[in-house]
């Protein structure tokens, strides 16, 4: 008989939606269906049971062609190169455990690897601003229970993060928030009229890239300051406007995602955002919260942070010191300027998703990855090994877009003889310990 | 002499295109959410081209070609959106400016209609960029 | 069975009175006895001190808010980071060290254990991840209750035994050691961006006082028997003229019976009283409230406090106490790290520097020592710097220096350029004491 497994943990995006419930197959092997999930969620789980997953280590032949091989034989050849490569990129992490990254690190410390994870070409600027100038924020709690206006920056969770309006920002109601959507006033910020702005009471269409010019005018506007005509597009009493009502608020919150982060300005657009809500927690009180996208991306920062104290771009390859300097130890930099002499990537895709330029440059290194599935990374690496997806074949722990710790679900079992990402990385780290023993590779 | 236009680029997330993610980088979803440029109508009548009509695409690091489409997002004349992949970062330019983010949103492109040039897959777009395919 | 010999070491046990003799430590499996077989392996303790691990009562070490302080402070790392010989893992940080880092210094100065001060629900999981990757000594942590809502309903209609039964299970969901009262409803209040100073103000929609939660927190702590008291961070900290807040705060446990199977006696652990023992009415008429404070805390035996030494360094300051930090930041302008946590508390960070050429910091440092001197009974006073608010936990030699020793003390008084107003702030220039709390010391 199938059964149902509930309170379980969706492992795709920031918003770690905790209430999904997935139908199991008598046997432990077959997901049969999920409630509650997003299109996207749903999508991860479904594809869990499609036919033609790689469940073995695969080796790229002189010839282009992928030979599969043991799992020994990849974990030899890994612990090879990472003992060999005086720099390795240890990139990705996103979709994995905090419980893995722990170990990974464990290994980069060992070989003088660089640690890096997805923030670098997504929230790395929003980072960057709060080890500048701080952020005031709070749980998604606090806005479902307390906030009634909100405002949605260059982000747009209708596509990225489908379910945190229904379940926190829109139209959920809280303890201090019972009219629910009624209650709250939604603005949405943004170069597109995207579906997010569709759900919002008031949409404030700017122009591409003067995102900074007009957080700035708000908080001008703020003060009662003057004002030019209009700013990135949006006449100035329309901003006097909104600065007045934000004042208003009883509890505000702004979300901010990729389109302050990548636009020109990258780290000073959230710089002047945080600005602008410590300027309104002056009047009433007002948070920010990055609009963290890919799952564990959080985790990992966390785990970097109370290990190295930086959380993300983490260089050990000085062995008695770790060191962290944007456009430095950041991924896309390091393979841009050829830095690196070999690359790991886990649990991420980056040849979808970085620049043409860095893919091109780590292709010509030896390299290995990490990934369930077959991507755009795994067919330009020496090697790949295939492992168990977490949060659906094997638990761990994994963290919110704010922070908040949640511990997930496994459902199903992997398919036979696939490693956990943990078993993977403790077996990589036992054969790095033979090597330095033996006095290296 | 073929028609070129200048536009501003920015690449973004889109629902298509993580349900393509997820259901794997070789599906037919990803492609179809991904190997597309949102273009406003206007710019497409300056282009001369018709909706769901190939177009080459450059920018300062290289070139693509995808599919013009028009938005449900709408978007102001002059910008275009290609949904994040490997077909968008074939044109993102690398440079950081010291922050490790490249320049995913606002870059400028030339556009023109190539209407009989075909789309590589996935795989095959990060493969033939990195020199990885045998001719 | 493994056995081994502690040898030539000078060993010091305050409750058997030994006071630095030259002794041998026999150790079988763990547990110290009268002899080991001649197999036993030999520690050579020579020109060392041998001691029980010290207790560290009250640090901020493991947690959401301290790893926020972390990486949104890469400048600490410049300060103090290496890797020595003989250790594993690389350390970093000085005011808010790596969780490698925080377990290293901890051994290096003869502690074993660390109580992480201030744990919200919520967020339990990550204390437990970095606690368990802190290497070599034990920590625990203390959940926070005082502005939590259930509790806060709870104590509005008087039901102990449903406030009890709560925290009981809050206890055991987050593998929690005591009851942490942190701003009793200021931080609620903070949710809205206000606060509560006195103890007697309202919180805002639950219609409770900080008096009344304090006084309920601790009759469900009596009720349960917990082997802690409930440990109290009072309101308006670091005002002038709070040292009044502390002692009506502190006069509600008189008549509270401590109840349990642990032998204790004390109902309400006072922390960081340093900061909370001021006299004055703004920054420039400032004065030292210890001695008004520490008379009532020797008369009352179920009281215990710890001090929160100002060490005169570039910190990091981090609590529970929203609204406070909140304040710092518009006192200093330095960058401002704040998070609510829904139905529980809030936690505000903001680095610090205690310039010793500021008149009311170097006062901060003199309150401090006063604190501890003027403590009567050391098993009631611990040495805290309520690490890293007032100072890093890795200046503690430097604080037991300036206790114990009248000569080192006023060198540093003497030095600070505005010596005459600390001096006439403060009465730490009159006092001969060495600290009672570390009279067993030779």
């Amino acid at each position: 008989m199938p059964k149902e497994v509930t309170d379980v943990i969706c492992p795709f995006c920031g918003t770690l939606c905790d209430d999904l419930i997935v139908t199991v197959s008598d046997d432990n092997k077959t997901i049969l269906g999920v409630k509650n999930a997003c299109a996207i969620g749903a999508e991860k789980f479904n594809h869990q049971r499609m036919p033609g997953r790689v469940k073995r280590p695969r080796m790229r032949q002189a010839d282009g062609s992928y030979k599969e091989i043991t799992y020994d034989e990849a974990i030899d050849w890994t612990a090879k190169m990472l003992v060999k490569s005086r720099k390795t990129l240890m990139y990705g992490w996103a979709s994995t455990s905090c419980q893995a990254m722990s170990i990974g690190h464990d290994i980069a410390e060992k070989v003088g690897a660089i640690v890096d994870n997805c923030a670098t070409v997504c929230h790395g600027s929003s980072l960057i601003a709060i080890e500048d100038v701080g952020v005031p924020s709070c749980t998604l709690g606090e806005v479902k229970n307390r906030a009634d206006r909100v405002i949605f920056w260059g982000c747009n969770p209708a596509h990225a993060h489908p379910r945190h309006m229904s379940r926190y920002s829109i139209f959920p109601r809280g303890f201090f928030t019972v009219k629910g959507h009624k209650g709250r006033k939604i603005y949405c910020v943004d170069c597109r009229y995207t579906d997010t702005a569709k759900c919002a009471d008031e949409f404030i269409q700017i122009q591409q890239g003067f995102d900074y010019e007009l957080l700035d005018a708000l908080r001008t506007a703020a003060r009662g300051e003057a004002l030019p005509d209009t700013v990135g597009g949006v006449p100035k009493e329309k901003i006097y406007e909104i600065a007045e009502d934000l004042k208003n608020a009883r509890f505000g919150v702004i979300f901010f995602g990729m389109g302050l982060t990548h636009t020109m300005g990258r780290n000073h657009n959230i710089d002047i955002a945080i600005n602008l809500t410590r300027d309104l927690n002056d009047y009433t009180k007002f948070a920010i919260m990055a609009m963290r996208g890919h799952w564990n991306v959080t985790g990992s920062g966390q785990v970097l942070g109370w290990q190295y104290g930086f959380p993300y771009a983490v260089d050990l390859s000085r062995r008695d010191q770790a060191r962290h300097q944007t456009g430095e130890t950041t991924s896309v930099d390091l393979l841009n300027r050829n830095e690196v002499e070999a690359c790991f990537y886990i649990a991420t895709d980056p040849g979808a998703h970085f620049p043409v330029n860095a893919m091109i440059s780590s292709s010509r290194k030896p390299t290995v990855t990490v990934d369930p599935h077959i991507n755009c990374t795994t067919e330009i690496s020496d090697i790949h090994i295939p492992v168990a997806l977490v949060g659906v074949e094997v638990g761990g722990c994994a963290y919110r877009m704010d922070n908040v710790p949640i511990e997930t679900r496994k459902v199903v079992d992997p398919p036979e003889g696939v490693l956990t990402d943990e078993e993977l990385l403790t077996k990589i780290n036992q054969r790095v310990d033979e090597l330095l023993a033996q006095g290296g590779a | 002499m073929t028609n070129k236009i200048t536009l501003n680029m920015i690449t973004c997330r889109t629902i298509q295109q993580g349900v393509g993610m997820e259901a794997g980088k070789t599906s037919q979803k990803y492609f179809d959410a991904c190997t597309i440029m949102h273009m406003h109508p206007d710019d497409m009548k300056k282009l001369g081209v018709w909706k769901n009509t190939n177009v080459r695409v450059t920018s300062s690091v290289g070139s693509v070609i995808v599919k013009a489409v028009e938005t449900r997002e709408d978007l102001v004349p002059g910008l275009a959106h290609i949904p994040m992949g490997p077909w968008a970062n074939r044109i993102v330019p690398g440079y950081t400016f010291s922050t490790g983010e490249p320049c995913f949103k606002g870059f400028p492109v030339d556009v023109e209609i190539a209407a009989n040039e075909r789309i590589m897959g996935a795989i095959e777009v990060i493969q033939d960029a990195c020199g990885l395919i045998r001719k | 069975m493994s056995e081994y010999i502690i040898k030539n070491g000078r060993v010091f046990d305050p409750v058997q009175g030994i006071k630095g003799d030259k002794k041998d430590i026999f150790v079988r499996d763990d547990k110290i006895v009268d002899s080991v077989g001649s197999g036993a392996k030999i520690i050579d303790a020579r020109d060392k001190t041998v001691m029980a691990g010290a207790i560290e009562v009250h640090a901020h070490v493991a947690g959401p808010k301290v790893n926020a302080g972390r990486w949104y402070r890469p400048e600490d790392k410049h300060f103090d980071s290496h890797k020595t010989a003989g250790i594993t893992r690389i350390e970093g940080g000085k005011s808010i060290p790596t969780v490698f880092k925080t377990g290293y210094e901890y051994a290096r100065m003869g502690f074993t254990f660390a109580m992480e001060a201030a744990m919200p629900p919520l967020y339990a999981r990550h204390v437990h991840e970095e606690i368990h990757d802190t290497p070599i000594i034990d920590e625990a942590a203390l959940p926070v209750f005082g502005n939590n809502w259930f509790i806060l309903e709870y104590l509005k209609n008087q039901e102990i035994e449903n406030t009890a039964a709560y925290i009981a299970w809050i206890l055991n969901q987050t593998k929690g050691y005591g009851v942490k009262v942190v701003n009793p409803g200021g931080t609620e209040a903070w949710a809205w961006g206000l606060n509560c100073l006195s103890i007697h103000d309202p919180v805002p929609y639950f219609d409770i006082t900080p008096a009344e939660i304090i006084t309920g927190l601790m009759a469900a702590n009596e009720y349960l028997g917990l082997p802690h008291s409930m440990h109290l961070h009072q309101n308006n900290l670091g005002n002038p003229g709070n040292y009044t807040t502390t002692l009506e705060s502190l006069k509600l446990a008189e008549g509270v019976k401590a109840k349990n199977n642990f032998g204790r006696e004390q109902v309400l652990h006072s922390t960081h009283l340093q900061f909370h023992s001021y006299k004055g009415t703004n920054w420039g008429d400032f004065e030292s409230g210890a001695k008004e404070v520490m008379d009532y805390v020797n008369r009352q035996k179920n009281l215990t406090i710890d001090t929160g030494n100002v060490t005169l360094d570039e910190t990091t300051t981090m609590t529970a106490d929203g609204p406070f930090e909140h304040h710092l930041h518009g006192l200093n302008h330095l960058k401002w790290f704040n998070v609510d946590v829904e139905l529980e508390t809030a936690a505000g960070v903001v680095p610090f520097i205690y310039d010793p050429n500021n008149a009311v910091f170097a006062s901060q440092w003199a309150v401090g020592l006063e604190i501890a001197l003027y403590a009567n009974d050391p098993m009631r006073c611990f040495i805290t710097t309520d690490h890293p608010n007032a100072g890093p936990f890795t200046r503690y030699p430097r604080v037991y220096s300036w206790l114990m020793s009248k000569k080192v003390r006023d060198e540093r008084l003497n030095t600070f350029k505005k010596a005459d107003k600390v001096i006439s702030a403060t009465t730490l220039a009159n006092s001969t004491a060495r600290s009672r709390s570390m009279s067993w010391q030779p």
